[in-house]
């Protein structure tokens, strides 16, 4: 446990003790799959995990409802309301701690069918409108609209009534304490995608050789780490690795498909697009936006009529120009000031 | 969705004509493969979150790894496997109050608070000792028949008033009182020089630290490198404070001109 208003140079140095060590979760036993024995601790283990978080926020509820004094480094006392705000975690863990499927978004309701459209927005996930269906209606097996709708919702959103470990807490939206993780997202989740796809169409396209040719004879550069080894002869990549990936893997990839016959062309032009859109986007998302620029990059957008859109996101840069790798790098991705 | 293909019909599929079968493969992995996984919703909620509370990384899970190993592994390695969690527990609390003491201890000190002795001498040995650059900068290669800055200014083709006035303005500003350079240019043409053509720059290797990858920055003048061309490298230089230039970092770009030792008594 940690508090935000710690510059961040200083939360995440591990020297700075910075991050406090509450409690260790209890891990359930492993047992045969599909057994009786395996179904009984999977009923359990929900209630096991809640009724140890209710242990570890029980104080915090009530500093931040009624605020707490706290020692300052200044001297004084001052009466704080201590509220939860993030909790950052990988996926599986907040599959686990926010009681929903692992194919479900612990932020919204998005059904599963609709995780790789970018049909809109969907509605944030909301306890509270669940509790009420609930309560409203007892038994879910009547047909009554509300049941239904509540069913539905449970079974389409993937979300397991009341297991969730944050609910309950004082002052938070539980929607907002999942955070954006680019390690696991992007770097081994994405990046991963993107590479077995690009292998499969480089060996459509017999362009593998030029491919892993180009790869290995990249100059070093400081903070650059150069890879000895073809993209496919390594068998794990880390997370490290991969960021390292990300910035070479456009060229690499362009002087990989070069000189493409007429049948080529534009399966090529479309592959560079993707993976530049990809590349891109993990850039602008790494960029530190402090607010004077935000505003600077806003005013600048709503000067500039013409929008570009590449591949499946859409980017406004501050200027409205197409701008190149490395400039891009310094842009900023919002869309449109609210 | 459409309909998922089951494994007998793939196993015809495959089985069927061995000419037509790359084609229906690649139609069975056109028809079976869609964007819906929960990565890819994931980063949806990217924009938002970077609108309202900025960058990304430092909300990412590699520093929550880090916490892993040192508050967990680290004990779990040092306690005796007897009820290990309390003493995990235990263990990164002492650590964590102790460490909390000293940084106090040491503000305090630096604030100029008085202390007794043995709290002084205490805190100068926990003190991690600041560990000193294993290398240095290094000239090399160095070029015969250079003996002062007149041949020097020759050699690369500078008038040699404009290095002495350069040479006195750096001594001035960025230099340390006990390595100033004389100020008299009389003084300063007769000291030795050596021109040299390579300096060695080690530079810490990404992440990992004490391991060091050495670059070379060359500057040939008007001589020919290995029987090409000339080669006089780009290197930065800082110029100014960390928030100078934006983006820079108060680094320029500069070409290398020369590369030179001079020498004042036992001073270079």
């Amino acid at each position: 446990m940690t508090i935000g208003n710690l510059p961040s140079t200083i939360h995440n140095r591990p020297g700075s003790m910075a991050i406090l060590l509450l409690g260790l979760l209890p891990i359930p036993p492993k047992l045969a799959k599909s057994s009786r024995a395996d179904k009984l601790q999977r009923l359990i283990n929900p209630d096991t995990l809640g009724g140890v978080f209710q242990l570890i926020f029980a104080p915090l509820n009530g500093a931040a409802r009624e605020g707490a004094p706290i020692d300052c480094a200044d001297g004084k006392i001052r009466r704080c309301f201590p509220i939860m705000s993030a909790w950052i975690l990988d996926h599986m863990e907040n599959v686990t701690l926010h009681g929903i499927k692992s194919h479900a978004c612990p932020k919204c309701e998005v059904p599963p069918e609709e995780l790789g459209s970018r049909a809109g927005h969907h509605r944030a996930i909301d306890y509270a409108r669940y509790k009420h269906y609930e309560r409203e209606n007892p038994s879910l097996d009547s047909e009554t609209h509300h049941a239904a709708h509540a069913r539905y919702t449970n079974e389409t959103h993937g979300i397991k009534g009341g297991q969730n470990v944050f609910q309950g807490l004082v002052r938070v939206a539980t929607p907002d304490l999942h955070k954006p993780d680019m390690l696991h997202t992007i770097y081994l989740g994405l990046f991963k995608h993107m590479m077995d796809w690009i292998q499969v169409f480089l060996k459509r396209h017999a362009r593998q050789q030029a491919f892993d040719d180009a790869w290995k004879s990249l100059p070093p550069y400081p903070g650059f780490f150069v890879p000895k080894k073809a993209y496919r002869e390594v068998t794990q990549w880390q997370g490290k690795e991969m960021r390292n990936l990300g910035c070479f893997l456009l060229g690499v990839l362009a002087v990989a498909l070069r000189q493409p016959d007429s049948t080529q062309v534009q399966p090529f032009r479309c592959t560079l697009t993707c993976v530049r859109s990809l590349l891109h986007f993990t850039m602008m998302a790494q960029t530190e936006v402090t607010h004077p620029r935000l505003y600077l990059i806003c005013k600048n957008m709503r000067r500039s009529s013409t929008r570009r859109r590449t591949s499946s996101w859409s980017f406004a840069y501050p200027n409205g120009r197409k701008r190149r790798l490395m400039s891009c790098a310094r842009g900023c991705v919002v869309r449109e000031p609210r | 969705m459409r309909e998922r293909v089951t494994p007998s019909q793939r196993r015809r599929i495959r089985d069927d004509d061995p000419e037509e079968e790359n084609d229906q493969r690649m139609e069975l992995i056109h028809s079976e493969s869609n964007f819906n996984f929960v990565k890819m919703h994931l980063i949806s909620h990217f924009r938002d979150h970077i609108y309202m509370f900025g960058n990304i990384p430092m909300y990412s899970t590699p520093y929550g790894e880090l916490a892993h190993k040192e508050q967990i592994k680290d004990g779990w390695r040092r306690s005796n496997k007897i009820d290990t969690p309390r003493q995990i527990l235990s263990r990164y609390g002492r650590q964590h109050a102790i460490r909390m003491r000293i940084v106090n201890l040491e503000f305090f000190q630096r604030a100029g608070a008085d202390f007794p002795t043995e709290v002084v001498e205490h805190l100068e040995k926990t003190r991690p000792a600041p560990t000193p650059p294993a290398h240095r900068r290094i000239l090399n290669r160095r070029r015969d028949n250079i003996h002062d800055v007149f041949d020097c200014g020759t050699a690369c083709d500078i008038s040699p008033h404009m290095i002495c006035r350069e040479l006195i303005r750096y001594s001035r500003l960025s230099l340390p009182l006990e390595r100033q350079l004389p100020d008299n240019p009389a003084i300063l043409r007769a000291l030795p020089v050596e021109l040299l053509r390579q300096l060695e720059i080690p530079l810490l290797a990404f992440q990992e630290p004490g391991v060091y990858d050495i670059h070379r920055a060359r500057s040939t003048g008007a001589r020919l490198f290995r029987n090409q061309t000339s080669r006089n490298d780009c290197v930065w230089i800082q110029a100014g404070g960390e928030n100078m230039y934006s983006a820079l970092r108060g680094r320029l770009p500069a070409r290398l001109i020369a590369l030179f030792k001079i020498r004042s008594g036992y001073r270079q």
